[in-house]
């Protein structure tokens, strides 16, 4: 069995790092795409793992939707004197 | 809107204002104005549609409500109250021997509403006027500066207090918050011989039976009070628990009969006890 000449060898590694860019490349451009997906507002699968508010676009139009209504509390007393007055009534 | 508005304690410039603002309702959410938003929207086959940033605060305000009464307070029933034979301003409505339309029920669910972008499903007809009124009433007592009061079509909100006459008779001092009475004792016609009446159910798509002739409530705006008067009055025998429940005062009229709910007896009974 021969040896590899020094060129051989040469252009093996020549090879080898270039697959190894590009397998870099590839990775970082992936990385990049998943970044800008997860960050958009729009993106329809993200979501907070803080437990706050989500970011899927869904539920964010969901939650705008149905917005908490607060029937608060009113103070009401038995009427007396005067001041002014107004009448509750079905229009 | 096609109420008398009363407001007292208001300056000048804060009357002016508070015009201005119904002025404005009016113009957007009118039913009967072919040129309104609501009726613009209404009429648009878009799927989605932009809104002002008026319409898209009451319709807002309007899926909470819907949210927090279950779908009683629909927005949706555009269609519906159409079909019922409520299609002109109240005073050109007269009996009509016709049958109602078929009913259509609430769909609230279906909208979605991002920012100003509403989407809804072809054929939807919206109708905030379950909500308009009684937010223009709490927005007028907004643009005030002292203790005021801002009465609209029935519909009361004051800050620093005010008596306020009830249906039937009595009255209560208001100390904050809105009173609004729901029923349909008004805004009644036929067709094809039978009672129609403003107030639809959701849930069947026809005007709503009901034990009640009115409903009032007292909350923490008149916007509160006017949804959960409504709530209560489409729930008929369960209306007085479902705002006990809630915390809210609440009087049915029924033939003349008044009946508190405990929340109303007791807020009013807290009041004589400390006095």
């Amino acid at each position: 069995m021969t040896q590899p000449t020094r060129i051989e060898a040469a252009r093996h590694r020549a090879a080898g790092a270039k697959e190894l860019a590009v397998a870099l490349a590839v990775a970082g451009f992936i990385a990049v795409l998943l970044l800008a997906r997860a960050a958009h507002p729009g993106h329809g699968t993200s979501s907070s793992s803080s437990g706050g508010s989500s970011s899927t676009g869904q539920s964010q139009s969901q939650s705008e939707s149905s917005d908490d209504f607060d029937f608060g509390s009113s103070s009401v007393a038995p009427s007396t004197g005067g001041g002014a007055q107004a009448q509750t009534s079905v229009s | 809107m096609g109420v008398d508005v009363l407001v007292c304690g208001a300056t000048d410039e804060e009357h002016a204002a508070v015009r201005r603002l119904f002025d404005e309702h009016d113009r957007v959410f009118s039913r009967f104005r072919p040129e309104s938003e609501l009726n613009r929207v209404n009429r648009d086959p878009s799927e989605v549609v932009v809104l002002s940033p008026l319409f898209a605060s009451a319709l807002r305000s309007a899926l909470g409500a819907a949210a927090a009464t279950d779908g009683l307070v629909d927005p949706t029933l555009g269609r519906a109250i159409e079909a019922a034979g409520y299609d002109r301003d109240f005073a050109l409505l007269v009996d009509d021997e016709r049958p109602p339309g078929a009913p259509v029920r609430g769909r609230w669910r279906t909208l979605r509403l991002s920012s100003r972008l509403l989407s809804r499903p072809p054929g939807t007809a919206l109708d905030l006027n379950g909500v308009v009124k009684a937010r223009a009433v709490d927005a007028a007592l907004g643009l005030t500066a002292g203790d005021a009061l801002v009465a609209a079509g029935g519909d009361v909100a004051t800050r620093g207090g005010a008596v306020v006459r009830l249906p039937g008779e009595g009255s209560l001092r208001l100390l904050a918050g809105g009173v609004a009475t729901s029923g349909t004792t008004k805004r009644r016609w036929r067709r094809d011989g039978e009672v129609q009446h403003h107030l639809i159910d959701p849930r069947t798509g026809r005007p709503a039976a009901s034990r009640w002739d009115e409903v009032t409530v007292a909350a923490g705006s008149c916007v509160a009070a006017d949804v959960a008067a409504k709530a209560a009055f489409l729930l008929s025998k369960d209306g007085p628990d479902w705002l006990d429940e809630r915390g809210l005062p609440g009087r049915f009229l029924s033939g003349g009969e008044v009946v508190p709910n405990r929340a109303w007896t007791e807020a009013l009974l807290e009041h004589e006890q400390a006095a």
